[in-house]
């Protein structure tokens, strides 16, 4: 390895207790993201990509307390062992996040102005007017337009794209050095997720900011990521360099994944569709999680859960039907 | 069931609601002098503080306080059930009606509601009172003809959520006739409302009908009514505690134990308030 | 929104009329006859036929509604039978010390519902919360008449700490001399720089106004609890983590500002339910408001004076509930003022 990648995560299990009970929401073996990278992460909803980019800022919801365990590597810290303080000091600073929902994620009681500068004040501890300067500045950086206007408005009077720039705005306020941008384009208009994606493209080479992008759009990831992983049941499957892993993808499920993208089929044919359905997390099958959906699914592939193993220099996959013979024949990867 | 005595509060609300149903019940056989319920005065003993003979001690009259309380959970819970059974008969049908027909009869009597609703009930129970004859029976009409708007605007407002629901829609569809949907969905439907509402409104009843006779306007002497108990015992409560204490912990149990059983209820019920 | 609010008054003078109406009807069922009380116990029976021609009780009663909604549209609402005094110079005689009771029992259920609330949610399932539902279920619960003498029992008889009752100490009246501009004396005590009058009044109004926010404590507390519960949820407040804000910015600037609308309106609820909570408190501490001579318009069954009362508090109830959802459309920058 040349450097210590940017983020690293290494075991990572999220458990959360709801009425229906114990939801195993992430078991994830390893994945990281490098330093000023834009690293994908891909999956079906409700597949732990979300409680993933939580459980690195460490904001679990409220509503079902939980267990974390692991290891969340994060410039010579691990994330899991700080306490709430140092946490709340990361936040916003050094890691910062955009949701899916931009209306809703920005208070309807205050304009979006009060909400920028109170961040901006908070962690740079200045003035309400170098607050403001700065928070103008920003919606320059996100190429708001009459920024003076927009900042006295209350998110309701904004469009989806708006209150998103607002929210780019707000989590580079700090400068982090890595941006958890949770399908920040999902709920935005085709157009307009265009523009944002292009606009967190840009900001990212600006600033250096490291992206792990979340989304269930191979699409999107495809079009700004540097570095994909495919996530499925709360696991990574298959990680690697985005041209790659697309290029030749050799999880069963990524395969079937890019099978189902409409631009691969080719026209006039259904598309393929991946047989069977997403598992409970309640009960995940027993050894590889997509062994009862899988075409290549072998008597050990319901009883071992397959370790990840790099099958080149740039792809590591975690499937006994893929071994190092697939590919290159360096042993392990996570050496 | 499992879940709302899993909460020990709860759980304690339900065993002093059994309690005291229970001693109702029994308080002929339980109460140590059952004829200083029915009036009968003991002058020679009067105001003696709590002792194994009286551990209520006695009032002016020399009557023992613990046979009174005992036959005055009685009057409560019978008050409560006649105005809550009431109440019920009268606002939930009118309610389930208005909210399904809609049109005309819906906006007339959301309006009589409205203006019903308009009083706080305590108020409209003790005009109600002042105009008729102060008495036990006048104040459960009053408390009655005070809560059955309430009932009206809860069965209503669920009707409506419910008549807006796919299976009635499909059931209007088929040509089932209005009243067989109105009970078969429309009420079942409203139920969990409507018993979680009705154990928090029992102790409001309680509370109403004890102010009402403090204030003279309910049971008169020397019915035990608790509230009307505390109300006599203003005169000497200064020098002798008992006579107000005792009647006023007994109204304060009851009145905790249905708003804890109704809390309880509500949390197990409805879904909503169990998320957060 | 201007459709809104001219609906919204539309029904509130519907609401007027309508507990007008029933207070007249109420009180023409009174079987006691109100010419004879008027009176008194001696007069001949000419002296009755006088009194009942002078109050208008000959008329048949449509004409009496009529006269009677006059009169309560333009201010005059009858004599009272009791006092013999016009019965909005009474009411209004006794108003401001059952505002005053009122208004201190409101800011003190805010200072501790609030906060309480506050706390419950925060610290959800945890002992505070536990404590938290306690207080304001048995809060709710507590007969407002026996709390009240409870507390005179402790406070009075036995720690000698506070005054049985009334609003002032005679003493304390004569030798310090209040200049009443409002009527609510400690508000009056302040103003003038009367202190011995302030905290003599302060120290009349400590247990009533205690046993009058007992309710209103309750309900604010599990209101501001559930509100707040549900706001902190919310995607925002997750976002608001997400920058690093600090807790008590999240908690008590972000999310605080979103769940109060809910606890402003049982707010008002309860301020219209401690109107009639003052008839019961007032009774045991000689409190000469409102509700005192409401207690004692009923007991001498004077009914002018009981339908005075009873349109002064459905009307302040009505226009209570009126007044919050107009300012609740106000404030809330969603509902747009196009």
């Amino acid at each position: 390895m040349v450097s210590e990648p940017l983020l690293s995560i290494r075991n990572l299990r999220v458990q959360l207790s709801t009425d229906r009970g114990l939801v195993h929401a992430v078991d994830l073996s390893h994945l990281t993201v490098g330093r000023g990278e834009t690293c994908g992460l891909v999956g079906e909803t409700g597949c732990g990509k979300t409680m993933t980019g939580l459980s690195i800022l460490g904001l679990l919801p409220t509503s079902a307390p939980g267990t974390v365990e692991g290891e969340i590597w994060f410039r010579g810290r691990d994330l899991l062992k700080r306490g709430p303080a140092e946490m709340r000091r990361i936040r916003g600073r050094e890691i910062s996040m955009i949701f899916q929902d931009p209306v809703s994620s920005l208070n309807p009681a205050f304009t979006v102005g009060e909400q920028l500068a109170r961040v901006i004040r908070w962690h740079r501890r200045v003035g309400s007017r170098a607050a403001r300067q700065a928070a103008l500045d920003m919606c320059s950086l996100v190429r708001l337009p009459d920024p003076e206007q927009v900042l006295r408005r209350y998110p309701h009077q904004l469009s989806g794209g708006m209150c998103q720039r607002i929210g780019i705005a707000i989590a580079l306020a700090l400068r982090p050095h890595l941006l958890i941008a949770d399908e920040p384009t999902t709920s935005l208009d085709v157009t307009i997720q265009a523009q944002i994606l292009r606009l967190i493209a840009d900001l990212q080479d600006r600033l250096g900011t490291a992206v792990l992008l979340i989304s269930h759009d191979l699409g999107v990831v495809a079009q700004v990521c540097d570095r994909v992983a495919v996530m499925y049941a709360g696991d990574v499957v298959e990680q690697g360099a985005t041209a790659r892993v697309l290029a030749r993808p050799l999880h069963p499920y990524t395969q079937g994944l890019l099978a189902s993208l409409p631009s691969r089929g080719a026209s006039g044919r259904p598309l393929p569709a991946i047989p069977g359905t997403v598992p409970s997390l309640i009960h995940p099958p027993p050894g590889c999680r997509f062994h009862p959906r899988c075409s290549l699914a072998a008597p050990r592939c319901s009883r071992e859960r397959p370790r990840p193993r790099a099958v080149g220099p740039e792809q590591e996959v975690a499937c006994h039907a893929r071994g190092p013979h697939e590919g290159g024949d360096r042993p392990d990867a996570s050496g | 069931m499992r879940r709302l005595l899993r909460n020990p509060l709860t759980a304690m609300g339900v065993a002093v609601v059994a309690a005291l149903a229970a001693l109702a019940v029994l308080a002929p056989l339980v109460a140590p002098y059952p004829e200083h319920a029915a009036g009968a005065v003991d002058p020679v003993h009067k105001l003696l503080g709590p002792s194994p003979a009286h551990p209520f001690g006695t009032d002016e009259l020399g009557r023992d306080v613990l046979s009174r309380v005992l036959y005055g959970a009685r009057i409560s819970l019978a008050v409560g059930v006649v105005v809550q059974g009431l109440a019920l008969v009268i606002g939930v049908p009118l309610g389930l009606v208005a909210g399904y027909l809609g049109g005309a009869v819906d906006e007339a009597l959301m309006r009589v509601t409205d203006v019903m609703l308009a009083f706080p009930s305590l108020l409209l129970a003790m005009v109600i009172c002042a105009a008729l004859k102060p008495n036990l029976a006048n104040a459960t009409l009053a408390i009655t003809i005070a809560w059955w708007p309430w009932y009206t605007r809860l069965a209503r407002g669920q009707a409506v959520s419910v008549r807006q629901s796919g299976y009635v829609r499909a059931a209007e569809a088929l040509g089932v006739p209005a009243p067989v949907i109105i009970w078969r969905h429309v009420l079942r439907n409203s139920l969990a409302p409507i018993i979680v509402q009705s154990s928090l409104d029992f102790g409001a009843i309680v509370l109403t009908l004890s102010s009402l006779s403090f204030l003279g306007l309910g049971a008169q002497s020397p019915t035990p009514e608790w509230g009307l108990m505390v109300s006599l015992g203003r005169n000497f409560f200064l020098t002798d505690w008992w006579v107000v204490v005792f009647p006023g912990m007994a109204i304060f149990a009851t009145v905790l134990a249905f708003n804890l059983v109704g809390d309880g209820l509500r949390e197990a019920l409805d879904p909503r308030a169990r998320r957060v | 929104m201007q459709r809104f609010i001219t609906r919204r008054l539309a029904l509130t003078l519907l609401v007027l009329w309508g507990t007008a109406t029933i207070a007249f009807v109420l009180a023409r069922v009174v079987p006691s006859d109100p010419a004879a009380r008027w009176v008194g116990p001696r007069a001949t029976l000419e002296q009755v036929e006088q009194a009942r021609k002078e109050l208008g009780l000959d008329q048949p009663l449509y004409v009496q509604y009529y006269r009677y909604m006059r009169g309560l549209l333009r201010g005059d609402w009858g004599v009272s039978i009791r006092t013999h005094q016009p019965v909005i110079q009474d009411m209004l005689g006794h108003l401001p010390a059952s505002l005053e009771l009122v208004l201190a029992s409101m800011i003190l259920a805010l200072l501790v519902g609030i906060p309480l609330g506050v706390a419950s949610a925060i610290k959800k399932d945890r002992a505070v919360d536990h404590l938290g539902r306690v207080l304001s279920i048995g809060a709710v619960s507590l007969p407002p008449f026996w709390l009240a003498m409870i507390l005179q029992l402790v406070f009075f008889k036995w720690l000698g700490l506070l005054p049985l009752g009334r609003r002032l100490e005679t003493a304390v009246r004569l030798a310090h001399p209040l200049r009443e501009i409002t009527g609510l004396y400690s508000l009056d005590a302040l103003v003038t720089g009367n202190w011995p009058v302030l905290w003599d009044s302060l120290l009349h109004l400590a247990l009533p106004a205690v046993t009058l926010a007992s309710y209103t404590i309750g309900v604010v507390t599990r209101m501001t609890r559930s509100s707040l519960l549900e706001v902190l949820n919310e995607d925002y407040i997750r976002a608001a983590r997400s920058y690093g804000l600090p807790e008590r910015v999240v908690v008590l600037r972000y999310a605080l500002k979103n769940a109060i609308a809910p606890t402003v309106t049982v707010l008002a609820l309860c301020l219209a339910y401690s109107l009639v909570g003052t008839f019961v408190i007032e009774a045991v501490f000689a409190w000469p408001g409102l509700g005192y001579y409401m207690a004692q318009s009923v007991i001498a069954v004077d009914y002018t004076a009981i339908i005075g009362c009873t349109v002064l508090v459905a009307a302040a109830y009505a226009l209570l509930n009126l007044g919050v959802d107009i300012v609740h459309a106000l404030l809330d920058p969603r509902i747009s003022l196009g």
